[in-house]
């Protein structure tokens, strides 16, 4: 399973102290050189774009949405919505799923 | 010093939407097909390069298992969706190190077989895992790239009508029927704005090549120059280029051309947007044109693309595409593509891409430029 992407809810991902790149997911080592050190990100973003999935999924039942959002800190990933989200809502990265470990979106209160 | 490397022979198996062949059933045929193509005897490949994304580990191993006595170097090629195109770039650094190779190339896939109903995504991804779709990706792709540029849905669902149009005359492709915009638009929603009719199929099905150093004998059909097969792996950042453009640059650098030299050209189109982004990604058009370009990429316009179907109308057996789009360049260059010929077709270009949801664009590109000799 995607078991070192979130911990406690926790976004994992790293930041390089040669080049300074914050990236998602966790990065080891880095072309320029470097080696990225672990970094928990802030989680808050927004949202660039969503989907609702109405076919196809084996992992949920259908109709869900999905977004797409860019964090503050710049890496853009993937993630359920657990609230209906529309493109530019200010949302917050939570891990949901039973291990708390399944990458979702809430909007920002 | 490396030699020059031609595609001497290719065969495609008719792709099939509901088949039940075994993978080395299919791979074996493809094979004989190409084999028989380029007019060389199975026991004078030197060398076995297969490119699949589901077969059993060895995939290379299953299928010269049965063939009694063929005792080959096989290397085996996974990419996803362009497995077959990197066997296919492997295969010609084989012959352009070593001009006595003979190399056999195969591409198959039961894509119907192990994704009826999707493709499921590694439990590993943690997008996969957060139920974020191949298509729901390419769904918001789509989305993005309308609300940037100006664009309706159906302004891309334009690629399927075109692409399924151009199927009608493939004999090897899964849909040879033409849809509407109207029918496009009102098939069922998989992930919103795309519909079914955005999406390829999965198929089964194989398809080979062979190459070699030297033309091969007078009796074969006209071997096919490869220009160029590059290829680029690694994520990239979220944005509309993909690792196309950057593998495209290097491909046209070493066969000293351009975008605007390409007569024909196959490119990926598992998902309608992912066609318009390669047009603007190969430099066949500005950035942010390419929606407006889909006509112009008809058989009898200015640059044809996806004549064969693509993997719209052709379906999509992932490792066999790849060898599909080059089969289908080499016979146009060859001159022998019957009703769906682009007249006068010198110089055609590959692409395919591949990779799994970590970034929305891509994390492995190839592009092939062949040439008529």
């Amino acid at each position: 399973m995607a078991a070192d992407v979130l911990e406690h809810g926790r976004l994992v991902g790293s930041r390089c102290p040669a080049c300074e790149e914050v990236r998602f997911p966790r990065q080891r080592w880095c072309a320029c050189g470097g080696v990225p050190e672990r970094l928990l990100l802030d989680g808050r973003g927004h949202v660039l774009v969503t989907s609702t999935v109405r076919k196809g999924s084996r992992i949920f039942p259908t109709p869900y949405q999905v977004a797409q959002v860019a964090l503050v800190e710049g890496p853009v990933l993937y993630g359920r919505s657990l609230d209906e989200l529309d493109v530019d809502d200010e949302v917050v990265l939570v891990g949901a799923g039973d291990d708390g470990r399944t990458v979702a979106f809430r909007r920002q209160t | 010093v490396s030699s020059d490397c031609f595609v001497t022979g290719v065969g495609v198996l008719p792709f099939q939407l509901d088949g039940d062949r075994s993978f080395e059933d299919m791979a074996l045929d493809a094979a004989r097909l190409a084999l028989a193509d380029a007019g060389v005897d199975l026991g004078d490949v030197t060398a076995l390069v297969v490119g699949s994304r589901y077969a059993h580990p060895g995939a290379g191993q299953r299928v010269t298992a049965l063939v009694g006595g063929l005792r080959v170097p096989v290397y085996n090629i996974e990419n996803a969706c362009s497995s077959g195109t990197t066997a296919f770039a492997l295969a010609s650094r084989l012959v352009a190190a070593d001009p006595d190779e003979i190399v056999l190339v195969i591409g198959a896939d039961e894509t119907a077989t192990v994704g009826r109903g999707g493709v499921t995504l590694p439990d590993a991804d943690y997008a996969g895992a957060a139920g974020v779709t191949h298509p729901a990706a390419y769904a918001m792709k789509t989305s993005r790239y309308c609300a940037t540029f100006g664009y309706r849905v159906d302004d891309i669902a334009a690629v399927a009508v075109k692409n399924r149009a151009h199927a009608i005359e493939n004999p090897n492709a899964a849909f040879r029927t033409a849809v509407t915009l109207d029918e496009v638009a009102a098939s069922p929603v998989v992930a919103e704005p795309l519909t079914l009719l955005h999406c390829t199929a999965n198929a089964n099905g194989a398809a080979a090549a062979v190459l070699a150093a030297a033309p091969g004998g007078a009796s074969c059909a006209p071997p096919v120059r490869v220009a160029a097969a590059e290829h680029a792996a690694g994520p990239l950042a979220d944005r509309f280029a993909s690792a196309t453009e950057a593998v495209a640059c290097r491909a046209f650098r070493r066969a000293g051309c351009g975008p605007d030299e390409i007569d024909v050209a196959e490119v990926y189109d598992a998902f309608t947007i992912a066609e318009v982004a390669a047009y603007e990604d190969l430099g066949f058009c500005e950035r942010g044109e390419g929606a407006r370009h889909v006509s112009q990429m008809r058989l009898g316009e200015r640059l044809p693309v996806n004549v064969s179907g693509g993997a719209l109308g052709r379906g999509h057996p992932m490792g066999a595409t790849g060898l599909a789009q080059v089969a289908e360049v080499v016979t146009q260059l060859r001159g022998a593509a019957g009703p769906r010929q682009v007249h006068g077709a010198r110089r055609g270009l590959v692409h395919t891409l591949g990779g799994n949801l970590r970034v929305l664009t891509s994390n492995v590109a190839s592009v092939v430029i062949l040439e008529a000799t």
